[in-house]
């Protein structure tokens, strides 16, 4: 059920501090540098990386399901965005809104953003499809055990009770209950009993298993560990690349090569001083773990050594 | 409050105050749920605690998936704020959050599960809040209730969409991102309302049948014994 798929590959491999750190300081850059060729570099090694871990036909049916919030934004900034200086169409004039103007620099606005969205949505889907959410959560519950446990044990506890609620209905069927009643208020009639049988249930189980925690030591102690996660070269070097890419970024903003001149008039594409070159050198740094993907397969000696 | 109204004010003037609104409220919300979060470490929970909330949170998260193709019509805001009124803010905000973070693990994560775990939470706390207050509410007042957090839900998440994604930043702008989400939202408050109406009432006295069991009251008299 969940959306991560263990394949074994490569990029899955990573130690969650490293997968965290990578996909972190992307989703970071994405929101604080907001120069079109940026986040173009930034959706190109996305994309690279989507590829490398089997998620492109997944990718596809994510980008559709948000394509209502991309239009949006595409067409809710030229539409209200007024500060540009290049009009390309002026429409009627609206109660609320007043006169429509369609400005060069406000679409260019919209797409951008637009863009900035599809990274950021980019950025979560890589993550999902690295990440093992049971590492991910043996990793954070060494700083955080309580709400880890919760929320471990609250995740293990959806699948079982959708069997448990998928029981309940079969039994209901079997003694002629109705399930398929037209309108929202019908079907919220024919599921409550549903519902509450399963609140109780589930409730009363709850009992359970706090002894059962109780029994296994919980708060006892500090908490123990069933696995150890192996930090690896590989880590390292991701750790030390996503680091790089971080003050990367942070030299872009503080020559301010991080933001795109839109209004009132487009301004030239690189404005500051040097910003291509550190432009290419956030890329380098951000490709690494690709590169590192390249050697594992085709690299005996790099794969040893990582 | 002051602020926000200034803000508010000033807002036109000054399009975006050459902020990272985005990130600043992101940072808000994320330093907000940490905050909470450590508080419910440092309370070093139960474990009868940490079983019910993880059975009203897995439940909401799960009610959350059947209903997912239909748009904003979920019971997860409803199991959310009854928890809430019944086992008080904090359970509240717990299982609200949880239950968004959760039920996005299998609908998949976003730049807005930080959003959701607000706003869902702050519906359990508000509930919380409201349970504290007095219990005995109307079946109408309670239907209020959960038909308002269907828009405050909206409100939060598209201010969220608002400040991240569009410019300028103006109360048009804002009027339109809310136009183009106000049905999802209308159908989502309508959802709770019905929800509520049908259901409220009977499962806030399940709830509070097994909150009274969870209570263990050590009555210790005078010379130290209980």
């Amino acid at each position: 059920m969940y959306s991560y798929q263990d394949k074994k590959l490569f990029l899955q491999t990573l130690h969650p501090a490293a997968v965290l750190a990578h996909t972190g300081v992307m989703f970071f850059l994405s929101l604080t540098c907001s120069h079109p060729v940026f986040l173009l570099l930034l959706y190109i090694i996305l994309l690279l990386e989507v590829k490398l871990v089997d998620g492109l036909p997944a990718y596809k049916n994510c980008v559709l399901f948000s394509i209502i919030m991309l239009v949006m934004i595409i067409l809710i900034n030229p539409l209200f965005g007024r500060l540009g200086s290049t009009v390309l169409w002026s429409g009627p004039v609206l109660p609320v809104t007043g006169r429509i103007v369609f400005t060069l620099e406000a679409v260019l606005y919209g797409i951008n953003m637009g863009m900035r969205l599809l990274v950021v949505i980019t950025v979560f889907f890589l993550y999902n499809r690295m990440m093992n959410p049971d590492r991910a959560f043996s990793f954070l519950a060494r700083y955080a055990p309580g709400s880890v446990m919760l929320i471990t044990l609250a995740t293990r506890l959806v699948p079982y009770l959708a069997v448990q609620f998928k029981n309940i209905k079969e039994v209901q069927q079997t003694r002629g209950v109705e399930f398929d009643c037209p309108g929202i208020t019908g079907k919220i009639k024919s599921y409550y009993p549903l519902l509450k049988v399963l609140l109780l249930s589930s409730l009363e189980n709850a009992f359970n298993i706090a002894e059962a925690i109780q029994s296994r030591g919980y708060g006892s102690g500090p908490r123990s560990y069933y696995t150890r996660e192996k930090f690896r070269p590989r880590d390292v070097i991701v750790l030390a690349a996503s680091g790089g890419a971080l003050l990367g970024g942070m030299v872009l903003m503080a020559g301010g090569g991080a933001e795109f001149q839109f209004y009132p008039q487009l301004g030239p594409l690189f404005a500051a001083p040097g910003q291509p070159v550190v432009m290419i050198m956030i890329g380098v740094f951000l490709m690494l773990p690709a590169f590192l993907n390249w050697g594992w397969q085709y690299w005996p000696y790099l794969k040893w050594r990582i | 409050m002051a602020l926000l109204i200034y803000l508010g004010f000033d807002i036109k003037a000054n399009p975006d105050w050459d902020l990272n609104w985005s990130l600043l409220t992101l940072a808000v919300a994320l330093l907000g749920l940490h905050g909470f979060f450590l508080r419910f470490e440092d309370r070093k929970p139960s474990s009868k605690e940490i079983a019910l909330l993880a059975i009203l949170s897995a439940l909401a998260a799960l009610v959350r998936l059947p209903f997912a193709a239909i748009p904003s019509v979920q019971p997860t805001t409803f199991l959310v704020i009854i928890s809430g009124f019944v086992f008080g803010p904090g359970a509240g905000f717990m299982v609200g959050a949880l239950a968004a973070l959760i039920s996005d693990f299998f609908l998949g994560m976003g730049p807005w599960v930080p959003w959701q775990m607000v706003a869902w939470g702050l519906a359990g706390a508000a509930a919380g809040f409201l349970g504290r207050w007095q219990k005995n509410f109307s079946r109408f007042l309670l239907v209020l209730f959960a038909a308002a957090w269907g828009y405050l839900y909206g409100v939060i998440m598209n201010t969220w969409h608002w400040l991240t994604f569009v410019y300028p930043l103006t109360w048009q702008t804002f009027a339109a991102t809310y136009a183009v989400a106000f049905w999802f939202d209308t159908f989502h408050s309508i959802g709770n309302g019905i929800f509520m109406w049908f259901m409220g009432r009977d499962l806030i006295k399940v709830l509070e049948r097994f909150n009274k069991r969870l209570l263990v009251k050590r009555v210790i008299d005078a010379n130290g014994d209980c």
